[in-house]
């Protein structure tokens, strides 16, 4: 079973994103800021991290440069989550780490297809969130 | 966070906090413990959530995350006979500092290559004068093997053993709260600041300010250690988080 | 034994009341390239209350730990009104300094609620989305009502999203009907149907 972390500082984004990744089958754990997720990433395993830029105590940008620069943490793929729809704003997400970008609100079918994709999992139809 | 079995535990106490708070429904209740203004009903689930165990060798893993890895990594820059500085706050009745010192003296190769300054502190008189006295009663060292007991300990009766004199003396017992750590830097910084299942009992704000003040009064590089639940990551952004074996902590910026 | 016992004078407040430090001291402390003499000078300041003096250095100090001393004192001397001028870096690019911010107006109180309450009609989309995150820890009774207003009316779905969040926490029975019609301001974002329909349910 793929695992993925979601790490958003609101709950209501965290509970969507995991009814769309359970619905495949996906196994979900949750953080609040970036700092939590390093610690939830230092002692599980992921497949796939899904990270929202704007959270309090660490945004994703840090989370990402942090992620990246640690020996052991930095081959994990990581999706970013943002308002922000412009091009170079995807470029400051690529340059800081993240393989990829969403902007939310997020779609469901987009966030399990990029999910799917990203985790290696095959893609499945989506039972609707 | 919780096993199935603990589970129960958990959705039992809550239950006779909701009733003791006198709340219609788990909102209600939630609300309370998020906004109240005098934390009375935070406080109260704090309570009835902790299991208030002292005994020596607790959380033995940050112990051994100690001797393997934290003090080698401070001691690194360090001439021989230099000073490491080591807190204990709040120390309650003595057992945390007490067992950091016989841990040392036991497991840490080089202990003998540095001063090592245990200062151990609490806002409770009382407390800090049975910690000064270092007379616990058997259940007290059931984590600490008999071996080490008896070399560290004498028994005085009515089943209490007392910590030898030697090792009493050389920690320091003093009147402080964590809040007096951003003072510190005038009188010398700390290496290490055990500061464990205190915060869990202190407010968003109150909790900042320990960190601030925890910040300050570390050397640079210093190191931070916190209760098993507890974590920065809701707390505060400046330390550094590391990683070893034995356990998870926190650094100031080297 | 190695352990030795410090004869060193026990960490107490420093010497000395805070008007004892005078002026032209402390204006050097601030300016100092020695973070601990600017922490310990923004500890002076927190001291007499000076929260204009406070947010006027938080504009020129980079260092994130005496960011936190100045945002902490700034909470600390409990003046919502002079406090307010730190919310201009909402409009910040630095993301750390509006992050800090923002984490430490949440810990203000409800006195700051006017100032939020007046961003949120602010034009810029991120400004209003900031405080709208804020206004989730403001401990206001008029926080659901304010926040229910967002939602009806704010033309960004994301700060209409940030807004439901709030509601599903503290929102109201009298407020369902008007929640209810919030999904469909944005038919094509399924995401805010679903954090309207999490929010009706934790109502109740």
């Amino acid at each position: 079973m793929k695992r993925v972390l979601i790490i958003d500082d609101s709950s209501t984004s965290r509970m969507y994103y995991r009814d769309c990744l359970e619905a495949v089958g996906v196994f979900v754990e949750e953080a609040i800021n970036g700092l939590e997720g390093l610690e939830k990433i230092m002692t599980q395993s992921f497949d796939l991290i899904l990270v929202d830029l704007n959270m309090p105590k660490m945004d994703g940008y840090t989370f990402l440069g942090q992620l990246r620069r640690d020996v052991e943490m930095r081959g994990l793929p990581a999706i970013m989550i943002s308002t922000e729809a412009g091009e170079a704003d995807r470029v400051k997400a690529y340059a800081a780490g993240a393989n990829f970008y969403i902007v939310k609100p997020v779609g469901a079918a987009e966030l399990v297809a990029h999910t799917s994709l990203m985790a290696g999992i095959s893609i499945q139809e989506p039972r609707v969130a | 966070m919780f096993s199935e079995s603990k589970r129960y535990f958990v959705d039992k106490r809550i239950s006779q906090e909701m009733i003791n708070a006198g709340s219609k429904s788990f909102r209600e209740y939630f609300a309370s413990v998020c906004f109240q203004a005098d934390g009375a009903n935070l406080q109260s689930l704090v309570n009835a959530m902790t299991v208030n165990e002292t005994y020596l060798y607790r959380e033995r893993y940050q112990l051994d995350c100690l001797v393997r890895s934290i003090l080698p990594e401070v001691v690194r820059p360090l001439s021989r006979g230099d000073t490491v500085k080591i807190w204990s706050v709040p120390c309650s009745t003595g057992e945390e500092p007490y067992s950091i010192a016989i841990h040392l003296l036991e497991n840490w190769k080089s202990v003998d290559d540095y001063n090592i300054e245990i200062t151990a502190s609490d806002i409770d008189t009382k407390v800090l004068k049975t910690a000064r006295r270092g007379t616990y009663s058997d259940r007290s060292y059931q984590y600490v093997p008999k071996t080490v007991m008896e070399k560290y300990t004498s028994y005085i009766g009515d089943g209490n053993y007392q910590v030898i004199e030697a090792l009493r003396n050389s920690v320091r017992f003093t009147t402080a709260n964590i809040l007096d750590a951003k003072n510190g830097n005038q009188n010398g910084a700390y290496d290490i600041i055990f500061c464990r299942n205190l915060l869990i009992y202190f407010d968003d704000l109150s909790r900042r300010e320990a960190a601030d003040a925890m910040y300050a009064g570390l050397k640079p590089g210093g190191f931070v250690c916190l209760g098993h639940s507890e974590s920065m990551s809701r707390i505060s952004s400046l330390f550094n988080m590391r990683k070893f074996p034995d356990a998870i902590v926190y650094q100031k910026q080297p | 034994m190695p352990l030795v016992r410090s004869s060193r004078p026990v960490p107490e407040s420093p010497a000395g009341p805070a008007h004892e430090v005078d002026a032209a001291a402390l204006a050097t402390a601030l300016n100092s390239p020695n973070v601990e003499d600017r922490a310990r000078a923004v500890r002076v300041l927190t001291q007499r209350g000076d929260v204009d003096r406070l947010v006027a250095q938080l504009s020129i100090e980079a260092e994130p730990s005496v960011r936190s001393a100045i945002l902490t004192g700034v909470v600390q001397c409990k003046d919502p009104a002079r406090a307010a001028p730190l919310l201009q870096h909402l409009r910040s690019e630095d993301v750390l300094l509006r992050n800090a911010v923002i984490e430490a107006i949440q810990l203000m109180g409800d006195g700051i609620l006017p100032t939020v309450e007046g961003l949120l009609s602010d034009p810029d989309d991120d400004v209003r989305l900031f405080s709208v995150n804020i206004l989730q820890s403001v401990n206001s009774p008029r926080a659901p009502d304010i926040a229910l207003a967002v939602a009806l009316t704010d033309h960004n779905v994301n700060v209409c999203a940030g807004a439901v969040d709030i509601l599903a926490e503290r929102g109201r029975p009298d407020m369902i009907d008007a929640l209810a019609t919030v999904a469909g301001r944005f038919p094509q974002h399924p995401f805010l149907a679903f954090a309207v329909r999490v929010a009706l349910k934790q109502i109740g």
